[in-house]
């Protein structure tokens, strides 16, 4: 029987190493999860952090964590030809137990500008989703998932993510990421519990779980609401604790929690304090499960490997014109409008009106907040 | 999971000469040295530089963006 691994998101951060060490010292941290598509102030990465990468990887507990693929772009780009590339060549160069994206499109015209935003659950889109995941899978040689995503524009949307993973994952037997604090995100943001969103996901797919902080936004349109975000510069809530031990026993092929912060949120000894108390909570609850099942010798056998059974026979990538022009406008718009009723109009004036994308239901405290994570990473 | 102590040493010794090394900031400018498929492993252009001489990088370099949602 095989446990679950408490695990760090560890890239080539000097907050992230140094919080991190003390960590690595205790062996408390049994895999860690690396952004290989980030690149950083450096030339080149330094030998040891290459060193710490293969000992996680000999050990099969390296797994990798893709940022900018864009994997729902309509159109085919020589960036996502270079991204698949380069995945390759680290994909042969360290030894990952699987490899990971994000749901959604990247706004912003520059390959790495822009935020992941969620676009509608159409049968064409789908298999546009469904073929960048095949070119995923041929480039990295194992198993591949994909997060959820924390944004969504409506209550609908967050009913319907968890099917529309399910079936984007069936075509590679891929599995999904369970990021718990963007799910903490979309219950708060939509009034919703736990348990009436959990059941619509395909647990049996989660292979990973994210925790992490975020933060509060004022709404101008909802003075007296406040929406979550995701962007992960605080501690983790205690409200995601709770989802964690509330999650845990309901996926069976749970192999990795991993803790997220970004070095931007470990600059003060209190913060890296606060990151070490979070692990050691986190830790404990991930114990206290293997505990449990080591007790009573069952059930986390890792039935499904998530490997494609049969080899995929890939021709040129899918594109959709239409879907690529609709996501240039919906990006501009979301850039470059100052607030909701600017961004409302200008979105009932363009091709996205009357049209699957149907902006004509978005939530205005999420158009708004759209605008604000647009601009921020523009 | 166990790590050689000796690696362990190397890391907080690497990460003393790295200083403010930090892989996300909205704020820097930081320029960032990217190889090529067909450099060789041991490469010394300096990409970067070179890039910019052409006026192809802007001043905020988004390759620093960790991995997370970004939201």
């Amino acid at each position: 029987m095989t446990k679950i691994y408490s695990s760090i998101a560890c890239n080539l951060d000097a907050n992230i190493l140094k919080t991190a060490l003390p960590l690595f010292h205790t062996e408390k941290v049994q895999a860690i999860e690396w952004s290989f598509d980030s690149l950083f102030k450096v030339r080149n990465i330094p030998d040891w952090f290459i060193d710490l990468l293969k000992e996680f990887g000999a050990a099969d507990r390296l797994i990798g964590h893709g940022v900018f693929f864009s994997l729902f772009s309509g159109k085919w780009s020589e960036e996502q030809n270079r991204w698949l590339a380069h995945l390759k060549k680290v994909s042969h160069n360290f030894n990952f137990d699987h490899i990971t994206e994000h749901f959604g499109f990247m706004t912003g015209e520059n390959f790495h500008k822009g935020a992941p935003i969620s676009l509608p659950f159409t049968e064409k889109i789908l298999a546009i989703g469904q073929d960048r995941l095949k070119r995923i899978y041929e480039a990295c040689e194992c198993p591949v998932g994909l997060e959820n995503l924390a944004f969504a524009y409506t209550l609908d949307e967050v009913e319907r993510h968890g099917e529309f993973l399910n079936q984007l994952m069936e075509s590679v037997n891929g599995f999904i990421i369970l990021d718990l604090h963007n799910l903490f995100c979309q219950l708060h943001n939509f009034e919703k519990n736990f348990e009436d969103i959990i059941k619509l996901y395909p647990l049996d797919r989660v292979r990973e779980i994210h925790i992490s902080g975020g933060s509060w936004e004022d709404s101008s349109l909802e003075p007296n609401k406040k929406v979550r975000r995701d962007t992960h510069d605080d501690a983790v809530p205690l409200e995601v604790f709770q989802l964690l031990e509330k999650a845990i026993p309901l996926c069976p092929n749970l192999k990795y929690v991993v803790l997220e912060q970004l070095g931007t949120g470990l600059s003060t000894e209190s913060e890296q304090q606060q990151y070490q108390k979070d692990f050691f909570q986190m830790d404990q609850i991930v114990e206290s499960y293997n505990d449990v099942t080591d007790s009573k010798s069952t059930q986390h056998n890792f039935a499904n490997n998530f490997l494609p059974a049969i080899p995929f026979d890939l021709g040129e990538p899918l594109q959709d014109e239409k879907l690529h022009q609709e996501q240039i406008q919906l990006s501009q718009i979301l850039e470059n409008t100052s607030d909701y009723t600017t961004a409302k109009t200008a979105l009932l004036n363009s091709s996205l009106a009357n049209s699957r994308w149907n902006v004509e239901s978005w939530n205005p405290v999420m158009l708004e907040t759209a605008i604000a994570i647009a601009q921020k990473w523009q | 999971m166990k790590i050689s102590k000796s690696l362990l040493k190397t890391i907080a010794a690497g990460l003393v000469v790295a200083g403010t090394l930090n892989s996300c900031g909205i704020h820097d400018d930081a320029v960032v040295d990217l190889h090529g498929e067909n450099c060789t492993e041991k490469c010394d252009i300096n990409h970067a530089e070179q890039a910019r001489d052409k006026g192809e990088t802007s001043e905020h370099n988004w390759e620093d963006c960790p991995g997370c949602g970004m939201g």
